[in-house]
């Protein structure tokens, strides 16, 4: 099965734990035998290299002043576009595209329209539970990316019970597609290989 | 080949209208469409306006722009792009085959870029005019970020669209963008809109009275456009011609500075600030005026002008950017130092004094309308423009139509 993670953090860049989080992912999957590739954010490096035998494509935003996180994403998220389209022109079969948080959600929430690829949101925090329920007009661009990535996404991934409870309050609708897979229980990666069998499953 | 299908995207497009894109991309695509290029015109929502519009071989595909909240404008674009994106895609999924992507400004550089790249088809783009130059530099982040997305939009652009030499210049110097990448197009008048229209005596009367000549600004209300130095003309012109009135069309936000400079000179009410006006209005104003005068600090073209020529009325224009390309000097207009008052009042006063000189000007002018700003022969250039990329690319293997087997991508 050929997947394709996208983060805004993969080692060496490690702002929070979604570096390691993904990172964990990758290798693990890498290691059952899934072909593996990551397209990750830096700030400075271009192209592709493989590590561990998980292919990594690194991402530079084209656009280097921004007045917030969204705008970033945004014109991040272009280039996300850019290099998966690459990819499918060249080597078409992609089984499951895998987004990590709001940030590189935005590249699916258009490629949902052209790709026919099931499609996994992962979501460690939402902006309600970073904001503490109180948004700013920021807060609630990016909460709409949120929910627009939930309602597209085939399946929902939270990664904390936190998380999963938030998005079951917010997003009843979601329920059906939503998992909880954490990271520090001993079959994470199991779990989380489960969910992209039965989203692959159910797209034939 | 089958008949060309370009898919255009715009932020502005009537009845949304901000500045002179508006009015550009409507004509331009008007044209096309008469010559037989297949349009999908993707634009934001307007208020009363229909989602989707056939007009002849051109749809219009107005896009949800207004859900969400954001923190500033930039962010407001960022989230339409999002719509304007999914939508291209569909509007590419139904069409089943794209040639050509055409972009107009940073706006929607995001939208076209990711087309372009899931599309594998050429993108061509217009760039109207440059963060760096309607700001005079980059003071801010937020400039900054637009500058750049304008750079993105050029790099990413097959060929790049300038609508004066003056433009292509300043893209080449602000994006180090190659300059045989750039084609200069100009932009153009419609002269059929100003026919039928007089000064009748009842509406000129809203806005002078019987002896007064008018002096006419028509614009946005921006620091570029100069209108302070205008101002600053008006108390030499008053002094040798106090039946002049100035009449200053638009709106902006530098209206209640100009308000408040036009009070300090103690200039009213022989200045007159009518806010917006209608097209129908303005285009009977053009017949009553005396003269117009564009006295623009940054100015990438100049649309007004042409309108004002296209009218039969005299032009005094400062003698920057565009402007400075359509008027030759003291043969189908006055060219003025920019920024410089003295220079403005002289020329207004001197057209005021020599109305055979004015009544030459006009005819010089509309001619040269006439022969050069015609948007039939800029539909012909821009659809030879497509030609030629596309002829361009019909070897490269990136693009779509080159490619073996087609992908999984927008099937």
């Amino acid at each position: 099965m050929r997947i394709v993670l996208l983060t805004t953090e993969f080692p060496p860049r490690i702002v929070g734990e979604l570096s390691n989080i993904v990172s964990f992912i990758a290798r693990s999957l890498s290691n059952e035998g899934f072909d593996v590739n990551v397209m990750a954010f830096d700030d400075w490096r271009s192209g592709f290299e493989v590590k561990g035998g998980v292919k990594v494509y690194y991402v530079s935003n084209k656009v280097s002043s921004h007045v917030n996180p969204f705008t970033w994403a945004s014109s991040l998220s272009c280039e996300y576009t850019r290099i998966l389209a690459d990819l499918l022109w060249e080597q078409p079969s992609i089984d499951i595209i895998h987004a990590f948080e709001w940030s590189s959600a935005l590249a699916l929430i258009s490629l949902k329209e052209a790709v026919p690829t099931p499609y996994v949101q992962s979501f460690l925090s939402l902006e309600e539970l970073r904001s503490h329920s109180n948004l700013s007009l920021l807060g609630q661009t990016i909460k709409w990316v949120e929910s627009f990535s939930a309602s597209l996404a085939d399946r929902i991934v939270a990664h904390s019970a936190a998380t999963y409870s938030m998005i079951r309050a917010l997003y009843p609708w979601c329920v059906k597609k939503l998992h909880l897979v954490e990271f520090n229980s001993m079959n994470a990666v199991e779990e989380l290989i489960r969910v992209y069998e039965e989203v692959s499953e159910s797209h034939g | 080949m089958d008949r060309l299908r370009v898919l255009m995207l715009s932020w502005e497009y009537p009845p949304r209208v901000i500045g002179g894109l508006a009015t550009h991309v409507k004509h331009l695509t008007e044209e096309l469409r008469n010559i037989g290029v297949e349009i999908i015109l993707l634009t934001c929502n307007y208020p009363g306006a229909p989602e989707t519009e056939k007009l002849g071989n051109m749809t219009v595909k107005r896009v949800e722009s207004y859900t969400a909240p954001t923190p500033d404008f930039a962010s407001w674009v960022l989230l339409m792009n999002i719509n304007m994106e999914r939508e291209a895609v569909k509007t590419v999924k139904e069409w089943g085959r794209v040639d050509i992507v055409h972009a107009h400004d940073w706006l929607v550089a995001k939208p076209a870029i990711s087309i372009k790249h899931l599309c594998r088809v050429p993108l061509i783009s217009t760039i109207h005019s440059t963060e760096q130059g309607r700001r005079r530099g980059l003071h801010t982040d937020y400039q900054r970020m637009i500058h750049q997305i304008e750079w993105w939009l050029t790099y990413e652009s097959w060929k790049v669209v300038c609508c004066s030499n003056y433009m292509k210049e300043e893209v080449v110097r602000f994006f180090n963008t190659p300059s045989d990448k750039i084609i200069v197009i100009p932009n153009g008048v419609d002269r059929n809109q100003f026919n039928g229209y007089s000064c009748l005596k009842d509406f000129r009367s809203r806005y002078a009275a019987e002896n007064e000549k008018i002096i006419l600004y028509v614009g946005r209300l921006v620091p570029e456009k100069g209108v302070d130095v205008l101002l600053r003309a008006m108390p030499s012109v008053l002094n040798s011609h106090p039946e002049a009135k100035l009449v200053v069309v638009g709106e902006g936000y530098y209206k209640e500075e100009l308000m408040r400079v036009a009070g300090q000179l103690n200039i009213f009410p022989k200045a007159h600030f009518t806010g917006y006006v209608d097209d129908e209005t303005l285009r009977r104003l053009y017949k009553c005026a005396t003269v117009a005068v564009f006295p623009s600090l940054y100015e990438p073209f100049g649309i007004v002008a042409l309108e004002a020529m296209a009218s039969g009325v005299p032009v005094i224009v400062s003698d920057v950017g565009g402007l400075s390309e359509i008027v030759e000097n003291n043969v189908n207009g006055l060219k003025v130092e920019a920024n410089d008052s003295d220079s403005l009042s002289r020329a207004i006063s001197y057209l005021l004094d020599n109305p055979e000189t004015a009544e030459r000007l006009k005819q010089n002018a509309f001619k040269k309308v006439a022969e050069t700003y015609d948007w039939r022969s800029i539909a012909e250039r821009t659809r030879a423009l497509y030609m030629k990329t596309l002829e361009e690319a019909s070897g490269n293997p990136w693009i779509r139509g080159n490619l073996p087997a087609a992908p999984r991508v927008l099937q």
